[in-house]
């Protein structure tokens, strides 16, 4: 059983790490541990975090702040309607003194990129980020260039309903691990902000608690949190719910499914466990899937949001129990 | 296949499922055949029609003329012109046999053996189902209407057939019609067109594919609705009391005769006593008073002839001398010098009885009655054929012969009518099997009487009482009575010992009529329960006496006096003054003391005494059985602890029996327990509702942590996690907080009525009707890939 105590030795160490990126990134961002604690859950779940709230809440100071927590190459880009998408990835520019093409890699070459009103930009340029994000490649007049593991964008975006937005494509945001909205804080934690963030600056105190390197191996020990059948089937289940529910025009993709059973993964080591439980994947079925669903027009009009939708789901699947676990379930034909 | 071709196969074979319903009608399959034939006729000549473009009506129409030459084919093609066309000889044939089997329905009881003439009728009546059917579903395209001539299927053996139509026929018939709706929903669905997300499945040819994808779902549906609704069909009325027996409303027991109105119950002599017998109503058919304690019982008429098959009434005569206005004559056989009680009765019949028979003692000397009542002279038979017992008062005096054992073993037997001692002979003669049972029964009586208490004997001790059997005419039934089944009702019995007594030669005849009935104030009440058949024997010098085989369990039923051992001792009840030696009509001046002395002490007693201790025996039986049942969820609860535990062997199994466990107790407390809940979940709201105490909260979430772990950790053998032990005292202390969290009503019915069981119990119910439910539509879906494998080169062909 030494790998058992390997992967218990892992988590233990994720679970001390991730708390102390979670208390160092909470020092900015202040009453808001749910929402940094799901951040963290996907870096280490390998995804991208895509932060969607009204401006000033602090989406970009989460963003900054996850990323000064970890010692590692940060870049920023500001989505604008003008931005192109050799922006991003690069370009291959003429050396005159060499007389060869170069290549002078974008701001995408970083561990973490935080993408500012991502849903701004155009959607040529917005689709530029889909190869890096999912393949974590970078293609340029042919040549593909790897991209640092730990890799991890972090887009911020304005509902879309404000003005000059382009909303994301279905198939962007699918490829975002899970969407996040940060909400207001609460009288407290705003006046303490107030304080802190008048008198100093957190953001540029904030020193780095962990690097780049060992956040890779934390992702690795993360890859080995065990999964069992019936909690790999619960989330197919729960997956499979969203494209059979009438209430949605568009369900989960299977990459869902895989996000949300790395997600899970992540969590159940945040919580120095090496095994997922339902519980893990109940409290990321959320933020991982309703920035993919599109709800029926029914739905729409009755102003039944597909976050609403995927919690009432929730309750409706069945959590696989002992009894059922092993065994194929008994289907109609 | 296109879907009317379908339909039109669906309608005959429900029309010939359907005719399956008529098998308790007979007694072997042989009426199946023709009504098949009959059925494929209707169905070939209506397609026919269809493909012909012919007016809807012409369908049926032409369909009527071919099964009439179907018929004629079947039955009188000897002189038929070409087999089918009837001319004036084969028209009387076809006449006769629809005499005969009309005939034939007048007189037996079903089962009955397929005769031509009935055969004749059977088929003609599913012909003309058929051919409704086929109009009605194909024609009119309603299908669903179609099961109300498919339903007068049922009618017929639901009205006659002793024991109904039995669930296997019903379910068969059944699913006929059930066929039927589905090929009509298939056709329905057919000229909507496919629904959407119909699958891709099957190997069969592209065609057939579709066919399939196209409307098994919403089939499969159907199906089982229809298959549940059937279930509950046969279900629910053997549940519920009276409602199986009363089908079409009014009075169920109205039969035969045609006695129309529906509060008039007939009396048929043999045929019908035994539905009276079985009647769940329990009508009341006369009221009497008697001037004797000693009750005998009321006949009505005596059937004297037996043919083999059956006991019959010979034809009643009377002139208008034989008016009972005019005084009966002396009973027969009844010689003057034996003494004879008299009884003395006055009887008021209800407007619900009507037969043409007046129920009386036997033998009657005075009937003092309004109408034309007539005497037949060998029988003594008080008949009329102008009015009826309805409403009708009357009074009666009759004889009571008081007889002796000794008396009847010096007598002989050989002044009666040698029809009495007359057996059949040829096909319909006794069995060996009876002649040697009835010699191996009587060996060790000398004299007649001797043996024929022997016989009484033997039927009343070797045989139950039973009105739930089998019907049936002939040897068979009585072989199958006597050597078998053992087991019957009082026709049975009757005619068994009857023709027994005919073997040893002593005339014997069958009575109809009704035991003495229950007591009503001062008078005796009958009702059709009360409706009974025995015995009569006759020894020269004393006439007819009434023995008893019928060992019926309510009392009504009592072997005469003279026929019991303690009686039957030499000198036996005397009477002391002045005996009515010279039975003459209008003895009624005759001192009745003595008959009062006749009153079988011995079988009083013996009631009381039996009645009295057994009773409370069976009412202690009962309270245990009750008390057992009532404690059953509970044990079954307690022994569905003790096997979770036993199976705890691993850790990861005694984490599942914790967990079960705890899950059970929920149940049973009846808090909720939602399938969506993880066991983390279930955990913080039992804490939730367990207030303070943090042990048990304690408790709860270490089995909720084991079973976590158990159920989706990595799996390991080794044995850390919580032991067996510390989580059964777990849940215990979960159990019992839980336990004292809920209200005193809820714990009770927790323990008396856990539902965890009853869920189970109920899961497993469900579990196996869903089998049976999947065996079905494979066996169904199956069938139909058949059905259109062998139909399919039809269908193409209308379709090209």
């Amino acid at each position: 059983m030494a790998r058992r105590g390997e992967a218990r030795q892992g988590t233990e160490d994720v679970a001390a790490r991730a708390g102390e990126i979670a208390q160092a990134v909470e020092s900015v961002i202040e009453g808001k541990p749910e929402v940094v604690r799901l951040a963290i859950t996907v870096l280490l779940a390998e995804g991208h975090l895509l932060i969607e709230d009204v401006p000033g809440v602090g989406k970009t100071m989460l963003a900054k702040a996850l990323a000064r927590a970890i010692d590692c190459s940060v870049r920023r880009v500001q989505f604008t309607p003008d931005l192109l998408p050799s922006d991003i990835t690069g370009v291959s520019a003429y050396n005159q003194e060499r007389r060869e093409f170069e290549f002078k890699p974008g701001p995408i070459f970083a561990n973490f990129v935080v993408g500012d009103e991502i849903n701004r930009a155009s959607p040529k340029t917005q689709s530029a980020l889909l190869e890096c994000m999912a393949e974590r490649t970078v293609t340029v007049d042919g040549y593909t260039y790897e991209l640092e593991a730990p890799f991890m964008v972090v887009a911020t975006q304005n509902p879309i309903e404000m003005e000059g937005t382009y909303p994301l494509p279905e198939a962007q945001r699918d490829r975002f691990t899970a969407r996040v909205s940060m909400g207001y804080p609460s009288a407290d934690a705003e006046l303490d902000m107030v304080d802190s963030h008048g008198s100093h600056d957190p953001l540029g105190e904030l020193e780095p608690v962990t690097d780049a390197f060992a956040v890779s191996k934390l992702i690795d020990v993360v890859r080995t949190v065990h999964v069992a059948d019936p909690v790999k089937r619960y989330a197919v289940d729960l997956v499979t719910a969203t494209r059979e529910t009438p209430d949605l025009r568009l369900g989960a993709s299977p990459r869902a499914t895989l996000h949300l059973v790395r997600a899970a993964r992540a969590a159940a080591a945040l919580d120095d466990r090496d095994y997922v439980v339902p519980d893990d994947i109940q409290a990321l079925a959320v933020p991982v899937l309703a920035h993919r669903l599109l709800p029926s027009a029914e739905a729409s009009l009755a102003r039944r949001s597909p976050e609403a939708v995927v919690a009432e789901l929730l309750h409706r699947v069945p959590v696989p129990d002992a009894a059922s676990s092993g065994r194929p379930r008994r289907t109609s034909r | 296949m296109s879907g009317r071709t379908r339909l039109t196969v669906m309608a005959a074979v429900a029309t010939v499922l359907g005719a399956v319903v008529l098998r308790p009608l007979f007694s072997t399959l042989d009426y199946l055949l023709p009504a098949f034939g009959a059925v494929a006729v209707v169905a070939l000549v209506s397609e026919g029609c269809r493909r012909l473009a012919l007016p809807a009506i012409a369908a049926p129409a032409a369909s009527l003329v071919a099964l009439g030459g179907y018929l004629v084919a079947a039955y009188a093609h000897t002189h038929a012109l070409f087999w089918v066309i009837p001319g004036p000889a084969a028209q009387a044939d076809l006449h006769k046999l629809v005499a005969k089997g009309f005939d034939d329905i007048a007189k037996l009881s079903p089962p009955v053996v397929a005769h031509p003439g009935l055969l004749l009728l059977t088929t003609a009546g599913i012909g003309l189902v058929a051919i409704l059917v086929d109009f009605i579903a194909v024609g009119l395209r309603k299908a669903a209407v179609a099961g109300l001539p498919l339903f007068g299927l049922f009618v017929v053996p639901a009205a006659i057939a002793p024991h109904g139509i039995g669930a296997m026929p019903f379910l068969i018939a059944a699913s006929g019609y059930l066929a039927l709706l589905v090929a009509d929903g298939r056709e329905r669905l057919g000229r909507w067109g496919r629904p959407l997300g119909a699958g891709r499945r099957g190997d069969e040819g592209p065609a057939l594919r579709a066919e399939v994808a196209e409307t098994s779902p919403l089939a499969r549906v159907g199906r089982r609705i229809a298959a549940a609704s059937l279930g509950l069909a046969v279900v629910v009325p053997g549940v519920l009391p009276g409602v199986d027996d009363r089908p079409f409303g009014g009075n169920g027991n109205a039969a035969g005769k045609g006695s129309g109105s529906s509060s008039v119950v007939a009396i048929n002599p043999i045929t019908q006593l035994r539905r009276q017998l079985t009647a769940r109503d329990n009508t009341r058919l006369l009221r009497y008073t008697s001037d004797s304690k000693a009750n005998g019982y009321l006949r009505m008429t005596t059937l004297d002839n037996f043919d083999g098959l059956q006991w019959s009434q010979r034809e009643l005569k009377a002139s208008s001398d034989n008016r009972v206005s005019h005084g009966l004559p002396a009973p027969l056989g009844l010689e003057p010098t034996v003494l004879a009680g008299v009884v003395n009765v006055n009887v008021k019949v209800t407007d619900n009885f009507k037969v043409p028979w007046l129920p009386l003692p036997y033998p009657a000397t005075q009937v003092e009655v309004k109408g034309d009542w007539r005497y037949e002279e060998t029988t003594r038979t008080v008949f009329s054929s102008r009015t009826s017992t309805r409403g009708l008062s009357y009074h009666a005096a009759g004889l009571v012969p008081l007889v002796s054992a000794d008396q009847l073993r010096a007598a002989t037997n050989h002044d009666a009518e040698p029809l009495y001692t007359a057996l059949p002979g040829g096909d319909q003669a006794i069995p060996q099997t009876i002649l040697d049972l009835t010699e191996d029964i009587t060996k060790s009586g000398r004299t007649a009487y001797d043996k024929a208490v022997l016989l009484q004997e033997f039927f009343q001790t070797q045989f139950k009482y039973t009105t739930d059997i089998q019907d049936g005419n002939g040897n068979d039934a009585l072989e199958r009575f006597l050597l078998e089944d053992r087991r019957g009702y009082c026709e049975q019995f009757a005619s068994a010992m009857a023709a027994m007594a005919r073997v040893l030669q002593i005339p014997a005849r069958v009575d109809i009529g009704f035991t003495p009935g229950t007591k009503d104030g001062d008078g005796q009440v009958v009702t059709v329960h009360d409706a009974h058949a025995w015995p009569e024997l006759w020894f020269d010098g004393i006439g007819w006496l009434a023995f008893e085989p019928t060992p019926r369990p309510d009392g009504q039923a009592k072997p005469p006096p003279y026929t019991l051992k303690a009686v039957t001792t030499p000198g036996g009840p005397r009477p002391t003054d002045q005996p009515s030696t010279a039975p003459t009509p209008g003895a009624s001046s005759t001192p009745k003391s003595r008959i009062d002395d006749l009153a079988p002490e011995k079988l009083g007693s013996t009631k009381t005494s039996s009645s009295g201790p057994s009773g409370l025996l069976i009412a202690g039986l009962v309270g245990l059985v009750l008390l057992f049942l009532l404690a059953l969820p509970g044990l079954a609860r307690v022994v569905m602890r003790r096997r979770r535990w036993a199976a705890a062997e691993t850790p990861a199994s005694a984490a599942h029996a914790a967990w079960s466990e705890l899950h059970a107790t929920v149940r049973d407390l009846g808090a909720e327990w939602n399938r969506s809940e993880t066991p983390r979940a279930i955990v913080r709201r039992l804490i939730g509702g367990l207030g303070q105490d943090t042990d048990a909260a304690g408790a709860a979430r270490r089995i909720g942590a084991a079973e976590e772990r158990a159920r989706y950790a990595r799996w390991t053998d080794e044995t850390s996690g919580t032991g067996a032990e510390q989580l059964k005292a777990d849940t215990s202390a979960v159990s019992a907080a839980l336990r004292t969290a809920a209200s005193r009503r809820t714990r009770w019915r927790a323990l008396v009525l856990p539902r965890s069981v009853l869920a189970a119990a109920f899961h497993g119910l469900t579990g196996a009707v869903a089998d049976v439910l999947d065996g079905v539509d494979a066996i169904l879906a199956a069938a139909g890939r058949l059905v259109r494998r062998a139909v399919s080169p039809l269908a193409r062909g209308e379709s090209a």
